[in-house]
């Protein structure tokens, strides 16, 4: 139950990173964008590519940090790819949805995204080969916390679990402390309103697609650490930060990260009664479940 | 950035032959012509549908103008973006919708100071003093204040960056008939700061009361302009509103 509880709110936590991004921009520009998880599969494999490129320039950014298979090149790799993964949201933004939304509806956008993924999905399969592969071959052996109940953790879960927490940190100080942060809420809220109230609408739009590509990475960076890396990661993952978006309530970001640790939480104690072939469709049912009992989730405004 | 009070040679508000619309080629307003002077209170009425709310939607530029131009003081403001007209002087306050509902009145108040130079402190200060409503209810949610209050600090928010010109959709709607009076009632004492307001309201009868000038909207297109106190009662205005003159065209239609 212990070690449940632990893995849930793990792996709740990386989906709290996802849905995040998608929360935002499923509330800004009124559209299920379901391209939004193979930004996680390519943030984690731009971190690969530049991981590998900073390992052949200098041997001294293989040193890996003290107790943990991530590398100091892993490390600036990542920060590298989520700038890198954030451009590359806004600017399919620009060619793409920016172009639907002036002459097309809602719906042809969730079409739009299908095939977006698509492209991503097969971009990377056909780069970086359709097997999957990680960050670092070496064995990570986990510590035993607690043999009653039993609690076996690696350390690299506890640097993902330190790095999300303080990711959330920045992240509620950025909304609740900045200008870009209201901005970001009121735009959410009322983009008319908030255009009328001096804010840029093309600028905060670009700003949500830069998070959430960032978060994205994050995301899946974390992901890769605790499985692995495969180009099919982010259609494995794309049920699931959906529904950690409807439960905590579209639009909210604090309700993204909570319904991450719901989603997170559920399909891991799930596996206590319920056979592991069946995991998949717990983000199913907590849909059905979240809609059929609070359509607007959890921190999400009725509409009036 | 704009000014609190507008040197006297600036002119105001100028629309001149303005059409606009919501679909390209499909104007909603059409060639409609209207001043207001700083200091000026000016209603724009009509029945539903004339275009009024389009034609406060167009000079804050959330709409596409099609033909016609605007100018505040002299400064062309014709297709500008709404954020960059609020930053330059243009408020609006939108008939619903006017607040951030999630939000406290302080986050409120605070964003719409971005439109501010320097610090949003002072600003929202000044505003807490002018409605001391908002100062009880600072750190309320913005969703959970009354129609008066929500109006209150709609109307704060677009003051707060001292605009030129004040664009109100229908500050009365939805409110209490107490409320409805505080409100409009304000509304002489903004103008007494050389902000040109520019309103657009149902309650004909009480827009009339607090403006100085009005202007008949109908189908798109100026129908009348006038002294607010002698449109109060003009016979074009029970026309319009009575459908004395539909009725008219339709029997001669018939005939």
């Amino acid at each position: 139950m212990l070690q449940s509880l632990f893995d849930g709110i793990l792996v709740g936590s990386i989906l709290s990173l996802g849905a995040i991004g998608l929360t935002l921009i499923m509330h800004i520009l009124r559209f299920a964008n379901f391209s939004h998880a193979e930004l996680i599969s390519m943030g984690a494999y731009f971190t690969l590519t530049l991981d590998t490129m900073f390992a052949a320039v200098s041997t001294t950014l293989v040193t890996q940090l003290p107790m943990l298979s991530v590398s100091i090149s892993l490390m600036l790799a990542m920060l590298l790819a989520l700038v890198i993964t954030g451009m590359v949201a806004a600017i399919i933004d620009k060619l793409v949805f920016k172009r639907l939304r002036e002459k097309a509806g809602p719906l042809t956008m969730v079409f739009a995204s299908f095939g977006i993924s698509l492209i991503i999905r097969n971009v990377i399969g056909l780069v970086y080969g359709l097997k999957s592969t990680h960050y670092n071959n070496d064995i990570a052996f986990a510590m035993m916390l607690s043999s009653d109940p039993l609690l076996l953790v690696k350390a690299d879960q506890l640097f993902i679990l330190g790095i999300t927490v303080l990711v959330m940190l920045g992240l509620h100080l950025f909304m609740s402390r900045t200008s870009a942060g209201y901005a970001l809420k009121a735009i959410s809220e009322n983009p008319v309103l908030a255009q009328i109230n001096g804010i840029n609408l093309g600028a905060t739009v670009r700003l949500a697609w830069l998070m959430g590509g960032a978060l994205a990475t994050l995301a899946g960076v974390c992901y890769a650490l605790n499985n692995q890396l495969s180009p099919v990661m982010g259609r494995d993952l794309v049920l699931s930060l959906f529904a950690a978006a409807i439960v905590g309530g579209i639009g909210s970001i604090y309700g993204a990260a909570l319904g991450g640790i719901i989603v997170g939480l559920a399909g891991s104690l799930a596996l206590l009664v319920i056979p592991t072939g069946y995991k998949p469709a717990v983000p199913f049912l907590i849909i059905l479940l979240a809609l059929y009992i609070r359509p607007y989730g959890l921190f999400g405004e009725e509409e009036q | 950035m704009a000014t609190e009070h507008p040197p006297a040679f600036q002119t105001g508000l100028i629309v001149s032959g303005l059409s606009a619309g919501y679909i390209p080629g499909m104007p909603i307003i059409n060639d409609v012509s209207l001043t207001t002077k700083h200091g000026e209170i000016v209603a724009i009425i009509g029945p539903n549908g004339a275009g009024k709310s389009t034609l406060l939607k167009t000079i804050a530029g959330l709409l596409r103008v099609e033909q016609g131009s605007v100018t505040l003081d002299n400064r062309t403001i014709t297709g500008i973006r709404p954020d960059k007209l609020s930053q330059s002087g243009v408020a609006m306050v939108p008939q619903l919708e006017n607040i951030f509902r999630t939000m406290s009145v302080q986050q409120n108040l605070r964003l719409a100071a971005r439109r501010c130079e320097g610090h949003w402190r002072k600003p929202v200060d000044d505003m807490l003093t002018r409605f001391p409503i908002l100062a009880d209810k600072y750190k309320t949610r913005a969703g959970s204040l009354s129609g008066g209050q929500r109006q209150f600090l709609a109307i704060s928010m677009a003051l707060v960056a001292s605009p030129n010109l004040l664009l109100l959709d229908e500050p009365s709607a939805g409110l209490s008939p107490k409320a409805a009076q505080e409100v409009l009632g304000m509304l002489r004492s903004i103008s007494r700061t050389r902000v040109a307001i520019l309103m657009v309201e149902q309650n004909v009868k009480a827009a009339l009361a607090v403006s100085d000038r009005a202007y008949i909207l109908a189908e798109g297109r100026n129908q009348y302009e006038g002294v607010a106190s002698e449109l109060l009662n003009d016979p074009v205005l029970g026309q319009i509103y009575l459908g004395a003159r539909r009725t008219e065209a339709h029997a001669t239609e018939s005939i």
